[in-house]
């Protein structure tokens, strides 16, 4: 019996047919890769805890850290220290500890501090040398930048050498070297009054830095200045703070960047940092090599002063 | 242009091959039936086989022959050598004290080069096979328009007989418009048919030739072009290894398979730049071809599988991606044969069954939510072009 009528043989030979087409449509995907992105998007762990056990009632900035985390230098004017601010430091066996506390000593050696300010240290990743902003006599005015050296981390600080070819007769505040520690971001008022930052190159580790060079399109305003530059190991990303004068003096952390070193740094392309700015002020940020931690200081605890704080880090390289 | 051997134009040749061999047949087999005629086969055949299947062949015919060593009183020297697109055939029949004659066969098929053959020394040794039964005999026939006419006999310990082409001498081809068939069909000379058995024989044995000649391998590289599956054109590289099988007739395919790369670097996009390489295998099969078998043209379906890969450089967390790479597609290949050398152009369309879509965010995207278009998505038809060149073996 024919029990399949040619209007049904038809239907069947539609779905095989539409069966026999289907891996041509149904499994063509459609997915979307996104291949990276113009601009860098620093992940933050949170929005910084505070760094145990080295915070004090007074303020506490300017962390930076030797290239193992095992030793920080920060500026204090907790009580203790020799005068109106003071280099303080910190160390620990292992860098999943906190700093021990029984290390928590002002800068060894009156080289070092002394009865004036010792502003942002900016210690070198071997921990063998030392920038300090200082306007102990003996500069060319205002905060100067400084420099000591050591033999090892267990010997004492040298004298402090004034860098006249980066100081002028107005502040002028040091940060870490970075770009392989070749280049310093240094913060200046030499220019209108304000704090800009200037970049002062050296040709290797031993040769002094060369003129500063200011960055044109990542100037301050009559709104704020910028400062607190921390340039990472590539050269390519610069981080800063913009302190709002004003209503509030607020300040928030930014990061520039650029495609190459011969580029400049541009304000458009500028990011402030998500997360880990509230509306407190937040500055002297601080970045590891392998850029996973992240240090800055911040008045958000109230009535604590600026305290160090820290969080993890996923910052994008560019390549 | 070669055209095939339908099936239609073997029995015609087959019959023909017949009647060739039927003209050599000199008188009736009359008086006391002698024994079966020594004979011993000269092979020059590998391309078709060997000897004992040739003489199995023979034997299959006709009863009349006993294939010795040595102490012959009939050598058969059989050489079949490729000519072009055809298999030519010679059988040389060499009896002591008389002419050698020469028997051509020519055929795009071993088979029926073979079968042919076989059937024109069966009947000639039929004939022979009579002639002796008969003797003694008269001298020689007086030559009859139409007859064979004897040769001259060939010099003692000549290697390979030379007879002179004469009327006598049949050339015979499988090819239809070249059929020449000189000594006409005797109505009154008993025609040797095959018998049963030995066609039932015949069939059950294998075709030599279908196993190894028809085959015919080439290796090579192409340099590839492709279009769609990258923003950019990808240029690359294509290893192949083609196997293809001579039919004789349209349907001769050609199998294939292959490796090849493709890359397209340097996509420059504002938010940075983007590479891409394909690295795929691919199997082909082009079932008919167009022309002879030193050019031909085949239409080919092709089917792909590998990896496409996508990096993001110059960009802020450069992402490389691989996806799969599956197509289904077909094309058309042009292959010249010189000598070894095979020379291939190829071109195809094949649609990916995975097409991605690729983009950067831009700076004013701050995380993956960003509804940015891709600048580039797989293309639903890939086209590519290959020219290569390899060798035949």
């Amino acid at each position: 019996m024919e029990w399949r009528t040619s209007a049904g043989r038809c239907a069947v030979r539609r779905r095989v047919v539409a069966l026999a087409a289907l891996p041509f449509v149904a499994c063509s995907a459609d997915d979307t890769v996104t291949l990276g992105r113009a601009a860098p998007d620093p992940l933050f762990g949170d929005g910084g805890r505070p760094v145990d056990k080295i915070n004090s009632n007074g303020d506490d900035e300017d962390p930076t850290l030797t290239a193992d985390l095992l030793q920080i230098y920060f500026t204090s004017r907790r009580p203790g220290g020799s005068g109106n601010g003071d280099i303080w430091f910190a160390t620990r066996a292992s860098r999943t500890l906190p700093f021990d506390i029984d290390t928590l000593n002002p800068a060894v050696g009156e080289e070092v501090n002394s009865e004036y300010q010792e502003l942002s240290p900016a210690i070198s990743r071997d921990g063998l040398t030392l920038w300090l902003a200082s306007d102990r006599p003996g500069g060319l005015g205002g905060l100067d930048i400084w420099q000591t050296e050591r033999s090892s981390r267990d010997a004492p600080w040298g004298p402090l050498s004034n860098l006249t070819n980066l100081n002028s007769t107005s502040d002028d505040v040091p940060r870490p070297p970075g770009e392989g520690e070749l280049v310093m971001p240094f913060a200046s008022q030499r220019d209108g009054g304000q704090f800009d930052i200037y970049l002062a190159r050296r040709t290797s580790l031993q040769a002094p830095f060369g003129d500063p060079q200011p960055i044109p399109n990542l100037r301050g305003d009559s709104s704020g200045t910028v400062q607190g530059g921390f340039l990472t190991d590539d050269g390519l990303m610069l981080f800063f703070q913009r302190d709002a004068e004003g209503e509030g003096d607020q300040g928030d952390l930014y990061l520039s960047w650029r495609r190459s070193l011969q580029e400049p740094f541009e304000n458009e392309n500028e990011l402030r940092l998500p997360l880990v700015n509230t509306a407190a002020r937040e500055r002297d940020p601080w970045v590891n090599g392998d850029h996973t931690r992240f240090f800055f200081a911040s008045d958000r605890l109230m009535g604590k002063g600026f305290d160090i704080f820290a969080t993890t880090l996923d910052l994008p390289v560019f390549e | 242009m070669r055209w095939g051997t339908p099936r239609r134009w073997i029995a015609p040749a087959r019959w023909i091959a017949l009647g060739c061999g039927v003209s050599w047949i000199a008188g009736p087999a009359l008086g006391a039936e002698p024994g079966p005629i020594s004979a011993h086969i000269d092979w020059h055949g590998s391309v078709c086989g060997s000897a004992a299947e040739f003489a199995a062949r023979i034997s299959g015919r006709t009863q009349r022959v006993r294939f010795v060593p040595s102490g012959e009183q009939l050598r058969l020297v059989v050489r079949i050598e490729p000519r072009g697109a055809v298999l030519r055939a010679n059988v040389t029949f060499r009896v002591a004290g008389k002419a050698a004659v020469l028997r051509r066969i020519e055929s795009s098929d071993c088979d029926d080069a073979l079968d042919a053959l076989a059937l024109v020394v069966a009947i000639g040794v039929d004939e022979r096979w009579r002639e002796r039964a008969a003797a003694p005999r008269p001298a020689s026939p007086r030559r009859q328009p139409g007859r064979a006419r004897p040769a001259e006999p060939l010099p003692s310990g000549s290697p390979e007989p030379g007879p002179a082409l004469d009327d006598w001498q049949a050339s015979v081809t499988l090819e239809p418009s070249t059929i020449a068939l000189a000594p006409p069909l005797s109505a009154t000379r008993p025609v040797a048919t095959p018998p049963p058995s030995a066609r039932a024989s015949h069939a059950a044995k294998p075709n030599p030739v279908a196993a190894s000649a028809p085959w015919a391998w080439a290796a090579g590289a192409s340099a590839r072009w492709l279009q769609g599956a990258a923003p950019a054109q990808m240029f690359g590289a294509e290893l192949w290894l083609r196997a293809s099988w001579e039919r004789g007739s349209m349907l001769s395919p050609d199998f294939s398979v292959s490796v090849a790369h493709d890359r397209a670097s340097g996509f420059e996009r504002p938010e940075g730049d983007a590479d891409f390489a394909l690295s795929a295998a691919g199997a082909e099969l082009c079932p008919m071809r167009f022309g002879v078998r030193r050019l031909r043209l085949q239409p080919c379906v092709a089917s792909t599988f590998g990896w496409l890969r996508a990096s993001g450089r110059r960009t802020f967390r450069g992402h490389t991606q691989s996806s799969p790479w599956l197509t289904l597609g077909g094309g058309a290949q042009l292959m010249a044969s010189i000598g070894s050398l095979a020379l291939r152009v190829a071109g195809g369309a094949a649609h990916p069954f995975q097409r991605e879509g690729y983009r950067f965010l831009s700076s004013a995207c701050r995380s993956e939510d960003c509804d940015e278009a891709a600048f580039h998505r797989v293309a639903p038809v890939v086209w590519s072009i290959a020219l290569g060149a390899g060798l035949s073996f």
